[in-house]
């Protein structure tokens, strides 16, 4: 049947046929179906205002904000996150499931502030470039020990992940404590960094209003994420790793050295995660960092980001976007008298279906052979 | 000075006993083979589903039998969340650490819009009644009186139950053996007319419930309210699960170190000689998690993970 088809025809049966295109159906049909299930959860437990709620979520970004603030939002918030996902899925190709990204965030985010406090003297203008950097280092390092725990004791990257967050998390917040002018204690916030410390706003300003908070981190992460496609495509460190992710005997065998290779992973992706924490705080003029005992979220969002892209670098970007769009049109639902975690709702049940996404291929799969079949 | 010590180990009961049901949880279903990465999550959605029984029961009920009905209903509800991961797990072979995170982060929004759906705040808040502040006779026992029988609540004797209940599943238990069976190897074991997946259901099932009142457990000595934060016990079960080896005696003093150490953290400033050393507060929340990651570099050369941890069962390879 195939040689009798034209040729242009084969060539789009064999793109629908290919594995990233049913990827691509299989990523889809997750999301549809997370969305779908979260209405239906709405419907049932807020009736009357369920429709409207939702439609103020879907649309909201845009709709009661205005495209132009709306769109800026949406990336503010989507520049941290991009960052914390590519912490996450860098890690997932290695075949290491990074929990530690919340740790490594928060470290990152704290040594900026103590950077930019500390030392306003010594950068002048650069001072927001120091900061970013030294808070990416932070976390650069705050990753490669652990994956050093990792890889020379064979601990178990899950609960070194848990361990090493919360280690992290009082380690910084202690560090922060010692120098009254960052944190005094029992203030409950850090102080103000100084305005040179916020990044500037490379032209963004102008597409997006001087009041929007946009700024040149998100050409940081978008790039970061675009390199790091381009290390794991197209480089042999890349290769190596994962190789290392699917099969870690054979490629120690092959002469792969895995232990550098789980080092290596894991500071990159500290590194990424250490830069969105940065990033996140040294945006917006005039913000106290609250100290809590708690992680921050972006680290979990992190990890939902990267589940729902697969670990692409490329995909992640766009994840990011999307779960930042439903994050402002959720902050709409208030209206509603709803809870905008309901965002948080979604995305876990869209991650449950990535979990087994492999069964929505299989049904791809099936369905384009049948429909081939009875042509 | 003696009733520092009393106090002490009043405190660290409160500590010790959620982890260690919550622990002893995840070994159940570990021990089967299916990893169970979702405890926080079930954990937040017993606390969930047992605040919002004794909030509704509370006058109604009298104190300790509203909060046992409130275990119960907790375990129910654990049983619940985790019959997705279950699902997912199980029938359809997909990614068990995935599908638990999902629970993870699904149940604490989950919680909080219905909460705020149904009462309009964001915490379930409930009469907190429930301290017993001495059983008769027992707290007579020299130490062991003043510490296990006075200012204690019901969910501290459920633990050690549990923790016997565990002990006896997997030593004597045909049931325990099969669970064990089926987590080594699942192949072999169906061979010898072991239904693998009816046995993981059950695990992750009695998982789910052990999850769930562990939740509630966790929460009603610690707070008069739910909100949607059981401080990460879950996951620090899931290293109490890893660090005790699967096996529940080793898990019992693997929660017993942790909630010792975190009760320092906790009461540290009623203690003389740690007032003494004038560490930042910082310091000692960080002491648990730096102490267990000493340990583990100790003992995590050799592993008795369970051979088919994680792995979908796939009847097809030998």
């Amino acid at each position: 049947m195939d040689d009798r088809m034209p040729d242009t025809r084969k060539k789009v049966a064999k793109f629908l046929s290919s594995e990233g295109f049913s990827s691509l159906i299989a990523a889809f049909l997750t999301i549809v179906l997370g969305l779908f299930i979260s209405f239906i959860l709405l419907f049932i437990f807020e009736r009357n205002v369920s429709l409207d709620a939702f439609r103020v979520m879907i649309t909201g970004s845009f709709g009661t904000i205005g495209v132009q603030k709306g769109m800026a939002r949406v990336l503010f918030y989507a520049t941290p996150l991009m960052l914390a996902g590519l912490s996450f899925g860098f890690t997932l190709k290695a075949g290491v499931f990074n929990i530690g990204v919340a740790g490594q965030f928060v470290v990152g985010l704290l040594t900026g502030v103590i950077v930019a406090i500390r030392c306003e003297g010594v950068f002048g203008d650069y001072l927001w470039l120091a900061a970013v950097l030294c808070g990416a280092c932070a976390g650069a390092a705050w990753g490669a020990f652990q994956g050093f725990l990792q890889a020379y004791f064979n601990m178990h990257p899950i609960v070194c992940g848990i361990m090493m967050n919360y280690i992290g998390l009082f380690l910084i917040t202690a560090i922060c404590e010692a120098d009254p002018m960052v944190y005094a204690k029992g203030r409950g916030w850090t102080e103000v960094v100084p305005l040179k410390a916020i990044m500037p706003d490379l032209g963004l300003d102008r597409i997006f209003g001087q009041t929007s908070a946009v700024n040149i981190g998100l050409y940081i992460a978008a790039a970061l994420c675009v390199a790091a496609h381009f290390v794991l495509k197209r480089t042999t460190f890349g290769y190596e790793i994962k190789a290392v992710g699917h099969n870690a005997y054979a490629s120690q065998y092959a002469g792969i050295n895995i232990k550098r290779t789980v080092i290596l992973t894991m500071m990159l992706a500290g590194l990424f995660a250490g830069f969105g924490g940065a990033i996140q705080h040294l945006s917006a003029a005039d913000t106290h960092y609250a100290i809590t005992d708690a992680l921050p979220q972006q680290g979990f969002t992190g990890v939902s980001i990267a589940l729902i892209a697969m670990g692409h670098p490329i995909a992640i970007i766009f994840a990011a976007l999307f779960i930042a769009y439903l994050q402002v049109g959720g902050l709409g639902m208030q209206a509603y008298g709803l809870q905008p975690d309901f965002v948080n709702v979604i995305t876990s049940l869209i991650i449950y279906f990535c979990a087994f996404n492999f069964v929505f291929k299989h049904w791809y799969g099936r369905l384009f052979k049948w429909l081939r079949r009875a042509k | 000075m003696i009733n520092i010590f009393y106090f002490f180990g009043q405190q660290m009961l409160l500590c010790f006993v959620p982890l260690m049901i919550v622990a002893l949880a995840g070994m159940y279903s570990e021990r089967s083979g299916i990893i169970n990465f979702s405890l926080e999550g079930l954990m937040l959605a017993g606390a969930f589903a047992g605040a919002m029984f004794l909030r509704s029961m509370q006058t109604v009920l009298p104190g300790n039998v509203a909060y046992s009905l409130a275990l119960v209903v907790a375990g129910l509800a654990g049983i619940a969340v985790m019959m997705l991961h279950s699902y997912s797990s199980v029938s359809l072979g997909g990614s068990q650490i995935v599908s638990g995170m999902a629970v993870n982060l699904l149940i604490p929004a989950l919680t909080i819009v219905l909460a705020r759906a149904i009462l309009g705040v964001l915490q379930v808040d409930y009469a907190n009644r429930f301290l017993i502040a001495e059983i008769p006779v027992l707290s007579a026992v020299p130490i062991i009186g003043p510490i296990f029988f006075r200012q204690t609540y019901i969910s501290t004797f459920i633990g050690f139950i549990v923790f016997i209940i565990t002990v006896v599943v997997f030593k004597k238990t045909r049931f325990g053996m099969r669970l064990h069976a089926v987590g080594e190897h699942p192949q072999a074991a169906e061979s010898l007319g072991i239904k693998v997946a009816a046995t993981r259901y059950r695990a992750t099932a009695i998982s789910g419930f052990f999850a769930g009142l562990g939740g509630l457990a966790f929460i009603v000595p610690n707070a008069s309210e739910y909100a949607a934060s059981v401080a990460g016990y879950g996951y620090l079960a899931c290293a109490v699960v890893i660090f005790g080896q699967w096996q529940p005696i080793r898990i019992l003093w693997a929660s017993v170190l942790f909630a010792f150490m975190k009760t320092i953290a906790n009461v540290y400033t009623v203690i003389p000689f740690f007032i003494a050393l004038g560490w930042s507060t910082y310091v000692y929340k960080m002491i648990p998690y730096i102490a267990t990651v000493i340990i583990l570099i100790f003992t995590s050369k050799k592993s008795s993970q369970p051979k088919a941890l994680g792995e979908p069962y796939d009847r097809s390879v030998k």
